[in-house]
């Protein structure tokens, strides 16, 4: 019955990461991208990894995003002016 | 017949797809950032498919615990736990790059005042 | 390619590109042999299952302190059932299997990975050196409760980092994930107080401490046992504490250096600097 959950789980995961391919600010692509490590380490356990899934939710999903946001808080004026 | 589909399947065309769409993010778009953020889905893909490949259906943990036994009958029920030893460095190599490449990043910032790599290559020229 | 080129033609070509991918994975996956997802025991790694669980053959000096890695290499031993909580004397011990491949079996890959995380954290250090910018205009200091509470937070924080990587052996975790949760209570520490000021100079000495100790630890097993990086301490009951050798006094040098260097290099990004040569 798990199979089912973890599809769903798939699904969101994908169109989380068709969220982070469009949006039109670059936070808010910096946020999805933290919600796609959040499900892949979701995944992780689904797959019997615990020791993985620990990892990811702890590095991609909580001090990537953070390194991301503190990045582009010194870069503030070039989010505005390059975006599409 | 759909559970089964779905346990051979679901987990390779998730991890196909997180690399299908780092890769149209890194081909497409300009920002600099942007495409460091595809270059981080493309691995949580392919983090993801090293897993995958590791796991069947009846599979356990890989850890013993008083009622979680490895091994029964002499075959073994685990998930690889090799793969996923691998996948455990990869992800902290993974973060060290990404903020390499951020560092990178916004030292371009500072030289040129853009992101965009073709204000860059222009100002290059 | 000229900066003219139409948007159109580049998404078509990474379309393209993707669309590819996509088929030259399931063609690649058709080629697959029937039922091999089903076929467990021939696809998992059993040796190093097999290896965490067998019974230790009888030690050559069984006297000596450093004598338990000295066992020669065994092909092929019946496999015993193991008792949690019972079963002595492991080749490894470690409860969690992933833990013993990443440390003990395959620790010089570990050496090399924790090299390769120094090196780029060296490279943002040195890419964003420089001394701290004046900040123009006056900024918002954060609240009392946030100051007060982020610091109530790190303890907790660091206390549950320090037990992810002590257990490392035992439960899921290890060094790895419990430095970076110390490392995110330490930029919670940043986040309560504006102008907050860690001692880079001794987090950078402890990380390097760290790493000595890890060194040193390899050592030990060379002299000791003839390779580097060998389990030189017995190895205990599976599922106690006190278990599985040296995998956990390793497991708590990668944490601290893991999380030592990480809040370094949030240090090095948080604060902003200008350049002092060009």
């Amino acid at each position: 019955m798990i199979i089912y959950v973890a599809t769903i789980v798939v699904i969101a995961v994908i169109i989380t990461s068709l969220i982070a391919v469009f949006s039109k600010k670059l936070l808010s692509s910096i946020i999805a991208m933290g919600l796609v490590s959040l499900g892949v380490s979701g995944l992780f356990f689904f797959l019997q990894a615990p020791d993985v899934a620990i990892t990811e939710a702890a590095i991609g999903a909580g001090l990537s995003t953070a390194i991301f946001v503190i990045a582009l808080k010194r870069v503030k004026k070039g989010e505005t002016k390059d975006e599409e | 017949m759909m559970q089964e589909f779905l346990q051979n399947w679901i987990y390779f065309i998730a991890s196909l797809s997180l690399v299908g769409v780092g890769l149209y993010i890194v081909l497409t778009k300009e920002n600099i950032f942007r495409i460091i953020v595809g270059l981080n889905i493309i691995e949580s893909g392919t983090n993801l498919f090293m897993v995958a490949i590791a796991w069947h259906p009846n599979a356990v943990m890989p850890i013993y615990t008083a009622t979680n036994h490895l091994m029964v009958n002499g075959k073994v029920v685990t998930a690889d736990p090799l793969p996923q030893s691998l996948v455990l460095t990869a992800i902290v190599i993974g973060l060290g790059t990404t903020a390499l490449a951020l560092a990178i990043g916004i030292k371009i910032f500072e030289k040129y005042g853009t992101l965009d790599v073709r204000k860059i290559k222009e100002a290059e020229k | 390619m000229r900066s003219d080129t139409p948007e159109l033609f580049k998404k078509i070509f990474a379309l393209s590109a993707v669309a590819i991918l996509i088929v030259g994975f399931f063609l690649a996956f058709i080629e697959m042999p029937k039922g091999w997802s089903v076929n467990v025991n021939g696809r998992v790694s059993r040796l190093y299952i097999l290896k965490n669980v067998r019974t230790a053959t009888k030690l050559l000096d069984s006297g000596s302190f450093f004598a338990k890695g000295m066992k020669p290499l065994r092909t092929d031993v019946a496999y015993t059932p193991i008792e949690f909580k019972k079963t002595a004397n492991l080749e490894d011990g470690a409860a969690n299997v992933v833990t013993s491949i990443v440390v003990d079996y395959r620790g010089f890959d570990t050496l090399g990975e924790v090299t390769v995380l120094f090196l780029a954290v060296s490279g943002v250090m040195m890419l964003l050196f420089g001394k701290p910018r004046k900040e123009k205009k006056k900024k918002t200091e954060p609240s009392l409760i946030m100051y007060v509470g982020t610091r109530i937070a790190f303890s907790i924080i660091f206390l549950f980092g320090i037990y992810i990587f002590v257990h490392g052996h035992l439960t899921p975790g290890g060094g790895f994930p419990g430095g970076t949760v110390i490392a995110s209570g330490i930029l919670g520490l940043f986040l309560g107080k504006r102008g907050y000021n860690p001692n880079h100079a001794g987090l950078k000495s402890f990380e390097a401490l760290s790493g000595i100790a890890f060194v040193i630890i390899g050592l030990i097993g060379l002299f000791s046992v003839n390779s580097f990086l060998a389990n030189f301490l017995p190895t205990g009951i599976v599922g106690n504490l006190y278990s599985a050798g040296f995998v956990a006094l390793i497991y708590i040098a990668i944490g601290m250096k893991v999380g030592a260097e990480l809040a370094a290099m949030v240090d090095t990004m948080i604060t902003d600097t200008e350049e002092e040569w060009s």
